[in-house]
């Protein structure tokens, strides 16, 4: 790498049809992880199920998506999933809506 | 429709005019009425009756007016309520859309803030042909300006893809708008990056780029937070936070309103419309205020 740094070659992003792989071995991937009960792939307890219940997904997730965005959707997984069971857990509670939307992103 | 005013003070005026003697020769007749005599001596029998004290109230001869009014007002009523019924909605169909009309071009006022500007300002940056675009480019025109990078993993190329449906949304009834992208990741978007990536969404999405320098002034006049990983080498792989905002400039380059990811595909071109119709250009908007229009 250190011969490349200096040059200024660009990085073109992907574009909508690189985007589209990305995301759908994306979506591959996170179904293996629900299926198999994986709540955080960044956690190492779960680093043997991971590897082997869901090791072709996730090399094909790895090969079609920037490092980054891995890590990135990896994280978002784990939110959202939080973020799904807390509502979940409160609707169980007997919580409700508000009423006025809040959209969420 | 004046029939609808009854009769009524031409038998009560009479009845105030005598109420005074009335109440003087109340005493006298008092003890008149008390006395086992009816008859009155000759002298006060001469004396001027008083016909209309006697008339009871409220009895036979203003009720024959009452039910003779009450017809008048059967009469006319049909009329009025026609009339009543299509001015009222007239008025209330005008002040309702007036209201909306005031509220949306108040909200607009009081987001373009006094004096210096909330969001919004000059800015030096470069477009994917090279050349520079300033603030200035915004004016004569209604723009949206939207910050992202072309490495967005997902959030961007959504909205982006939004903006471009509304966009073609807007043009079909009449609405022109230049779209903006500013990138918030300089390092890697040079303007045939962003060139490249645009080519992707609506045709008319202009891209914009700069120094690292020049970037970071735009955002901060934008109020936009970003924040790249710091000492990136050329080459490395990364993402770059920002928020996410779509930013309504009118055609003085001024903010006008920010809309956020809960704005859909029908709520987004509805609320730019709204504010497209609202706007009053600076030049009326100050001489409005010169001549004191500016508390309606």
């Amino acid at each position: 790498m250190g011969i490349f740094s200096s040059e200024t070659k660009e990085q073109i992003a992907p574009n909508r049809s690189k985007r589209e792989v990305c995301w759908n071995s994306r979506d591959k991937y996170l179904d293996c992880l629900e299926k198999n009960n994986i709540d955080n792939p960044l956690d190492d307890k779960y680093a043997k199920v991971l590897k082997d219940k869901c090791s072709k997904e996730s090399s094909n997730f790895d090969q079609n998506c920037a490092k980054s965005w891995v890590h990135y959707f990896k994280e978002k997984y784990v939110v959202d999933l939080k973020k799904e069971r807390f509502l979940k857990e409160m609707e169980a509670k007997g919580g409700k809506e508000l009423p006025f939307p809040i959209k969420r992103g | 429709m004046l029939k609808l005013i009854p009769k009524r003070s031409l038998t009560q005026k009479p009845l105030l005019l005598y109420r005074g003697s009335l109440r003087a020769n109340f005493s006298t007749s008092f003890v008149r009425l008390n006395e086992s005599n009816p008859i009155t001596p000759p002298s006060e029998s001469h004396k001027p009756r008083k016909p209309l004290s006697r008339i009871p109230i409220g009895g036979s001869t203003t009720q024959s007016q009452k039910l003779n009014s009450s017809g008048n007002i059967e009469f006319a009523s049909w009329k009025a309520a026609v009339l009543m019924a299509v001015t009222g909605g007239v008025l209330y169909y005008f002040f309702s859309s007036e209201k909306k009309r005031l509220q949306v071009q108040q909200d607009a006022e009081s987001n373009r803030g006094y004096g210096r500007p909330l969001v919004g300002g000059p800015f030096t940056l470069i477009d994917s042909e090279g050349k520079e675009f300033t603030q200035e480019n915004l004016k004569g025109k209604f723009s949206i300006v939207y910050f992202g990078f072309t490495h967005c993993p997902d959030i961007c190329p959504d909205e982006l893809d939004k903006l471009g449906s509304w966009l073609s949304q807007l043009k079909k009834e009449g609405y022109e708008i230049q779209p903006i992208f500013i990138t918030c990741d300089p390092a890697r978007d040079t303007p045939n990056v962003i060139k490249e990536y645009l080519s992707d969404f609506h045709p008319s999405i202009i891209g914009l780029t700069g120094t690292y320098e020049q970037v970071k002034d735009c955002c901060k006049q934008y109020r936009v937070y970003f924040s790249t990983p710091e000492n990136v080498k050329p080459g490395q792989d990364y993402l770059v936070d920002h928020s996410i905002f779509f930013y309504l400039m009118d055609s003085d380059g001024e903010f006008i309103d920010a809309l956020g990811r809960n704005y859909d595909n029908e709520t987004g071109p509805l609320r730019i419309k709204e504010q497209i119709d609202a706007f009053i250009p600076k030049k009326e908007r100050e001489k409005k205020k010169q001549s004191g229009w500016s508390l309606f």
